[in-house]
């Protein structure tokens, strides 16, 4: 008798190697990452630092002609003095801040340090950062990391020897207590990712469009402003967006908070 | 021969697109060596560097590893449908 070649048990082994094969390189990360939750991360950010580094670099204008950087840095001279110019202010209003909880014994001696931001994953899952210090720097994990004009971005969850991560306050699903608008309304916002956040408040709170959003601390640093309000007639609560004062995406550098 | 450096510069843009975490473009060029090239676990591989780079969850939480878990389901379902559809590989 003549039989018709089945190809469907070729197939069926082929598919079954597989299958086993990923469950098996699967079952191996996951135990590594168990024994060692560095390594894959360490290795990787190795790898890819000096990358980042460079392209960091070029950013920063080190590849422009001589003239252009000449011209570079007299912009940015005038620019700093007119910004010195309406620091002043600001400056004296910050130095009688801090004598003042001096006096009162609750000056914060928090030492900061300056990171560069090597990467920042656009459109990520993983609404993170990746600084440019790390162990070596005196980081550890759950340092607070600010923006400029001391926002408070994130917290350092990973810390590798020269580079360290950062997970954003605005990472899809974080909550955490803020103070919204004048009055200070007490409400937990929820990240949303790229720096955007929610929270709902009562529809009668009678917070608007740019009004202030801060952390319940001492510090009273500002948060984010409130960008947008959704409300509906037929629902007790109002969406409230906010969104932090600086963009997450032209990051360059942040302030981390030594231990 | 032709097939495997073609394979090997898909490789390198899509380790180039991780560093620069453009996943996207990672994740289109990986789906395009699933289909091209027999077992291709550069797609896993992928996930797993991704998740090294910017994750920032332990492995006890699978937020941290969702570039693994995407790669592992493309290479599943895409491979499935390259055994229904094709003859032979």
């Amino acid at each position: 008798m003549t039989y018709i070649q089945s190809r469907n048990s070729r197939g069926g082994n082929s598919f079954r190697y597989t299958t086993l094969s990923v469950f098996l390189i699967v079952v191996a990360v996951i135990g590594i990452r168990f024994l060692l939750p560095n390594f894959f991360s360490g290795f990787m950010t190795a790898i890819a630092r000096p990358f980042w580094r460079t392209e960091f670099s070029i950013y920063s204008g080190q590849l422009m002609s001589a003239e252009a950087l000449l011209n570079s840095k007299e912009d940015l001279m005038r620019r700093l003095d007119e910004a010195n110019m309406r620091g002043a202010t600001a400056f004296a209003l910050a130095i009688e801040n801090t004598e003042l909880k001096s006096m009162l014994g609750r000056a914060s001696s928090t030492p900061i340090i300056l990171a560069a931001v090597l990467s920042k994953p656009p459109l990520a899952p993983y609404d993170s950062l990746v600084l440019d210090i790390g162990s070596e720097n005196g980081i550890v994990a759950g340092s607070m990391v600010y923006g400029m004009g001391n926002v408070p971005l994130g917290k350092i969850t990973d810390v590798l020897a020269h580079s360290s991560k950062v997970l954003l306050f605005s990472s899809p699903g974080q909550r955490f207590d803020v103070l919204v608008g004048k009055t200070h309304i007490q409400a937990i916002a929820l990240g949303k990712g790229g720096g955007q956040y929610v929270v709902e408040l009562p529809r009668d709170s009678k917070v608007m469009e740019g009004d202030t959003v801060a952390i319940p601390s001492l510090k009273s640093n500002l948060y984010g402003i409130v960008s947008s309000i959704v409300s509906d007639p037929s629902q007790p609560f109002e969406k409230v967006l906010f969104a932090v004062p600086l963009n997450i995406f032209e990051l360059r550098w942040v302030y981390v908070e030594k231990p | 021969m032709m097939k495997s450096i073609f394979r090997i510069l898909i490789d390198i843009a899509i380790f180039i697109c991780l560093v620069h975490a453009w996943w996207y473009f990672a994740l289109l060029l990986a789906i395009i060596g699933l289909w091209n090239f027999g077992l291709y676990i550069e797609i896993i591989l992928a996930g797993l560097i991704y998740d090294a780079l910017y994750g920032t969850m332990k492995v006890t939480d699978i937020m941290g590893s969702i570039g693994l878990v995407v790669g592992v389901i493309f290479f599943v379902i895409l491979t499935f449908i390259k055994k229904l559809v094709r003859i032979r590989e």
